[in-house]
């Protein structure tokens, strides 16, 4: 008998507060996740809205977009945009690591989306200032930097999220039966992935 | 309605998903805007349908064992207290680990009378693990809650299972079948439930 069953001959007997009641067959990790994703959703979901408004009422969009001078760097952000996919797999790749119980894949994969984030940050910060146009050059400019902003955050958001997992999955705190504090930030991590690939095609792209 | 940010798997998914989905949209949209939007409301209902096509909660039919539908972690709970030793359970474990990777807890849900036969609980539950063991499965067991849809619950909430099984005696001979544990352990998890028919060991 293992020790966990051990534990658990002594312990079948519940002690203390009855158990929460759960009308839900989705784990309350998971669903306070979902909830959570759901309002970042409708949050970029609003500025999806301003940035189609934006584009709709300029009379020249269908020919013209950005405005005149202006102009995306699309080579950049798409090279950007290439990194943070690549950070998708490589923590992909660390949740299957840690599955099979492959620590060390864990770990490397935990460090190679970290570093694949960070560059994807310090890219945008580097795009920004060169971008050539600044929040108050009209509405088109504000919701640019609104939305991609927005995102940035998020990464920056992701970013602090796997960096604790990182630390933990160095001390084995990860085992193939307990690794929600991977899987989460991974669920957490691949949505932020999702919203920048449509923010790419949309505002660069499209 | 199949949930794409369900577990890391699924959410790994969406992102080749999105890309597979808006990729063909930009493309047609560079030929021209009508086109973009021709294959854009394609690619919406396509992407419905697959979003649609998931795997619904209704549990296996009794008897019956549901196969993995992945090569990866496939993680089994087995739910069993006086067919523990029963050699169709044994088998349909085996069988649903065959070509994966499994990992298999094993929950014996206590008898109401612990103090006379916890003991029994125990002994059926360690052969119950050590056989799966000697034939090549990661398992390990532990006892639960006497009321067996709770044991479920509480095991549930450590272990992230694929697939549940259930094993009892046959109808009319089984107290968990006339207290509808199977159809609960449905109506709680949203995967394959597979309802075993397990025959006491034979004795020794």
């Amino acid at each position: 008998m293992t020790a966990h069953a051990e534990a658990a001959v002594h312990g079948h007997e519940h002690h203390g507060p009855p158990l929460a009641n759960r009308s839900s067959k989705v784990e309350p990790t998971i669903l306070g996740m979902l909830m959570f994703i759901g309002t970042e959703a409708m949050l970029f979901g609003s500025f999806f809205a301003a940035y189609f408004f934006v584009r709709v009422v300029n009379p020249d969009a269908s020919t013209i977009w950005p405005p005149q001078p202006y102009e995306f760097p699309k080579f950049v952000a798409g090279i950007n945009t290439a990194i943070l996919v690549t950070s998708s797999f490589t923590m992909h790749w660390a949740l299957q690591s840690i599955k099979r119980n492959n620590r060390r894949g864990l770990q490397a994969g935990l460090v190679l989306t970290i570093l694949m984030g960070t560059a994807f940050l310090l890219t945008q910060f580097i795009e920004y200032a060169h971008v050539g146009f600044n929040t108050g050059d009209g509405a088109f400019a504000s919701v640019f930097f609104g939305l991609t902003g927005l995102h940035g955050a998020h990464v920056l958001v992701g970013l602090i999220l796997l960096v604790i997992a990182a630390v933990r999955a160095f001390r084995g705190h990860y085992s193939p039966e307990h690794h929600h504090g991977v899987e989460l930030p991974g669920i957490y991590w691949h949505f932020v992935d999702v919203m920048w690939i449509v923010v790419y095609v949309t505002v660069y792209l499209i | 309605m199949r949930n794409p940010l369900a577990n890391e798997d699924a959410a790994f998914r969406l992102v080749l998903g999105t890309i597979a989905y808006l990729t063909p949209i930009v493309l047609a949209s560079r030929i021209a805007t009508w086109l973009g939007v021709v294959v854009f409301l394609a690619a919406t209902v396509v992407a419905v349908v697959v979003l649609r096509g998931g795997r619904t909660s209704s549990p296996a039919a009794p008897g019956t064992v549901e196969r993995a539908a992945v090569t990866d972690t496939w993680r089994v709970l087995v739910i069993a207290n006086e067919t523990l030793g029963s050699p169709r359970l044994q088998d349909a474990v085996v069988r649903i680990a065959d070509r994966v990777a499994e990992d298999v807890l094993v929950v014996c849900p206590v008898t109401s009378a612990r103090s006379l036969t916890g003991g029994a609980d125990e002994e059926r539950l360690r052969e119950a693990v050590a056989a799966l063991r000697a034939a090549g499965i990661v398992a390990r067991g532990e006892l639960g809650d006497a009321d067996p849809v709770a044991a479920l619950e509480v095991a549930l909430r450590e272990f992230a299972a694929d697939e549940i099984v259930i094993s009892t005696h046959a109808a009319g001979h089984s107290a968990w079948l006339d207290q509808g544990v199977v159809a609960a352990a449905g109506a709680r998890f949203d995967g394959p439930v597979t309802h075993v028919i397990g025959d006491p060991p034979p004795e020794a």
